[in-house]
């Protein structure tokens, strides 16, 4: 309770809770109305209890120091002492702290990616030499997180994407008569373009964010700064056997998305077209050239290989806060993502000539 | 009991605690009523359960068996009801300090008071470099990241932030672990002139009997699922049990 009694008096008196706070702020401002804090008399005496809230309220209306008469109750002595000794410079220091903003976009992440290729590519020579370097284990157990448990998602994502292009297809291919084509452009479609692409864009999300947040958490309990006590090398260590797992699986994948895709296409072209099976399968091994399936494995093992750098860098340059965890997951998966489609354009051009 | 006019009520009253994981029983009855204004020790071996008992205290457990009373209030209800029942008496300072990693510092110990208090800004930063410097901070070091904190930085801060609502009640848990011996008898020297000060009531799970010795007015020990002491150090110290003669034994 705040209260002006006669013209000069402000009395305090009761309780003053946190909650309160905002209607302490509107009484003590209507009680002093206008007047200096020096032309009262505080009369704190019956306050039972002083918050530290409405304490500091108090020392800003008394411009930060004790007016001339003032009556305290013994326990409020202690925080108008300590908020005397901390001084008004102190009391209300309110720096920025500069955030960062975004984390580092693209230009900033190519190098620090190639470094990490860089590393990747002399742990491989080395282990090519002394294989007893490589962690076994690791790798066993990346390979088999990156490729069984993500089987059935891209087996579903294939058959759907199989039946959609095939049913879409076959709608045009029936108006010129050509529907013995369908085995042709599904086979080439899927096989050189569409498996590798779906495989690795479901993989860039769920391995690639799963890696950049296992390395990232790694950071923040210390786990990295205990690896590196130890003396053993982060990209050994971690960065190998994870990316070679993800360029190992990542073609065996495409081979399961290509073989789902194809059979959801298949289904959907006997029912649209009546295209019967055995007829799809024959014209799938006479029409496709078996190059189309060597270059979409081929850049499936590549994708594998970005999509592994590129979660190991972000990872591994994850700061020790939750924030920059966050950041660096998200990086990772749309850098992957992006890279992915920057790739598959650059193989576009450079396989052109073959079949 | 006698509920006397004006007399206040105990800021913890634990009565006939059990708590069980699975066929593992970890307390048996446990009663124990803080009084207000003293710093009560709990100690005991590792897996005696303090942690737990803490936990049931804050409100973070719901025990298998018994109550808790926070001021005459019991917890009730799940484990949101509890800590929300708490959280208006005390604050706790968790073992690692549990800062908010994404916050600074000074947002780490405004955070009470902008989230459940609703506190203006303006009011909000005096109040945190207040709290700072009572626990030992500068009000610059608000600007830091937690990741750029030393041990004893972090306990101060997570005290602070333990301090930020004024609470009557505050519960420690290993204040002083992992602190070299002089940032810890620092921090019990601090811990020992904030409750002077303010009035506080401590309830502390420590390991180290410098702590302990430095600042407690009671110890309550904890061995073979129950409460086998609770009174001062010296008179624990007299009790016959093999724990007690282990952990007070000297050199």
């Amino acid at each position: 309770m705040i209260a002006l009694e006669g013209t000069d008096r402000i009395r305090l008196a009761g309780r003053f809770d946190p909650e309160d706070v905002a209607d302490a702020r509107r009484d003590l401002a209507a009680a002093l109305g206008d007047r200096e804090s020096d032309a009262v008399t505080w009369d704190l005496g019956d306050v039972e209890r002083l918050d530290t809230a409405t304490a500091v309220l108090l020392w800003q209306r008394w411009g930060q120091r004790r007016p001339a008469r003032l009556q305290l109750p013994g326990h409020a002595e202690t925080i108008f002492d300590r908020l005397a000794e901390l001084g008004p410079e102190e009391l209300h220091h309110a720096g920025r702290r500069d955030r960062g903003g975004t984390g580092p976009g693209w230009l900033e992440t190519a190098p620090g990616v190639l470094q990490v290729l860089g590393r990747f590519v002399l742990d491989l020579l080395l282990v090519a030499r002394r294989p007893a370097l490589m962690p076994w284990r690791e790798l066993s157990a990346a390979a088999y997180r990156t490729s069984v448990t993500a089987l059935p998602i891209v087996c579903v994502v294939g058959v759907l994407i199989g039946i959609v292009l095939s049913y879409l297809s076959s709608l045009q291919l029936r108006q010129y008569g050509a529907e013995s084509f369908l085995p042709l452009i599904l086979g080439i479609g899927v096989v050189r373009e569409l498996g590798p692409m779906l495989a690795a864009i479901v993989i860039a999300g769920r391995s690639g964010s799963a890696i950049t947040a296992g390395l990232g958490a790694m950071r923040l309990t210390q786990e990295l700064d205990a690896l590196s006590a130890l003396g053993i090398s982060h990209s050994l260590r971690l960065v190998l056997p994870r990316t070679l797992a993800l360029a190992i699986t990542l073609p065996l994948l495409v081979v399961c998305t290509n073989i789902a895709a194809l059979l959801g296409g298949m289904v959907s072209g006997w029912v649209e077209l009546d295209l019967a099976p055995a007829t799809f399968i024959a014209g799938l091994a006479n029409d496709v050239p078996l190059g189309h399936l060597l270059i979409g494995l081929f850049k499936a093992v590549i994708f594998g290989l970005s999509i592994g750098l590129i979660a190991c860098h972000a990872g591994l340059s994850a700061q020790a806060n939750t924030q920059s965890l966050a950041q660096e997951t998200t990086r990772s998966v749309v850098l992957a993502i992006s890279s992915i489609i920057l790739l598959d354009a650059i193989f576009a051009i450079l396989f052109r000539s073959l079949p | 009991m006698t509920a006397g006019a004006g007399k206040t009520p105990a800021p913890i009253a634990v009565r006939g605690i059990v708590n069980r994981f699975g066929d593992h029983v970890v307390h048996n009855g446990i009663d124990l009523e803080v009084r207000p204004g003293e710093v009560l020790s709990v100690v005991g071996g590792s897996g005696s359960g303090k942690t737990v008992l803490l936990n049931c205290m804050i409100g973070l457990r719901v025990p298998t068996a018994g109550t808790v009373e926070v001021f005459g209030e019991p917890l009730t209800g799940g484990v949101r009801e509890r800590s929300r029942t708490t959280a208006r008496h005390s604050g706790v300072l968790f073992q690692h300090g549990a800062l908010f990693t994404a916050l600074t510092v000074a947002e780490n110990v405004g955070f009470p008071l902008r989230e459940l208090d609703g506190f203006p800004r303006d009011l909000i930063r005096p109040i945190v470099n207040l709290k700072l410097f009572l626990a030992g901070l500068k009000p610059v070091d608000g600007e830091r990241l937690p990741a750029d904190l030393s041990g004893g930085m972090i306990k101060r801060a997570a005290l602070a932030r333990a301090l930020a609502r004024d609470p009557e009640l505050v519960f420690l848990d290993e204040p002083t672990s992992g602190l070299d011996p002089l940032s810890a008898r620092r921090f019990v020297a601090l811990i020992a002139e904030l409750r002077a000060s303010l009035g506080l009531t401590v309830v502390m799970i420590t390991h180290d009997r410098e702590t302990l010795e430095a600042v407690s007015d009671r110890v309550a020990v904890l061995a073979d699922r129950k409460l086998i002491a609770l009174g001062p150090v010296e008179a624990v110290r007299q009790v016959d049990h093999p724990f007690i003669k282990d952990y007070f034994r000297d050199g």
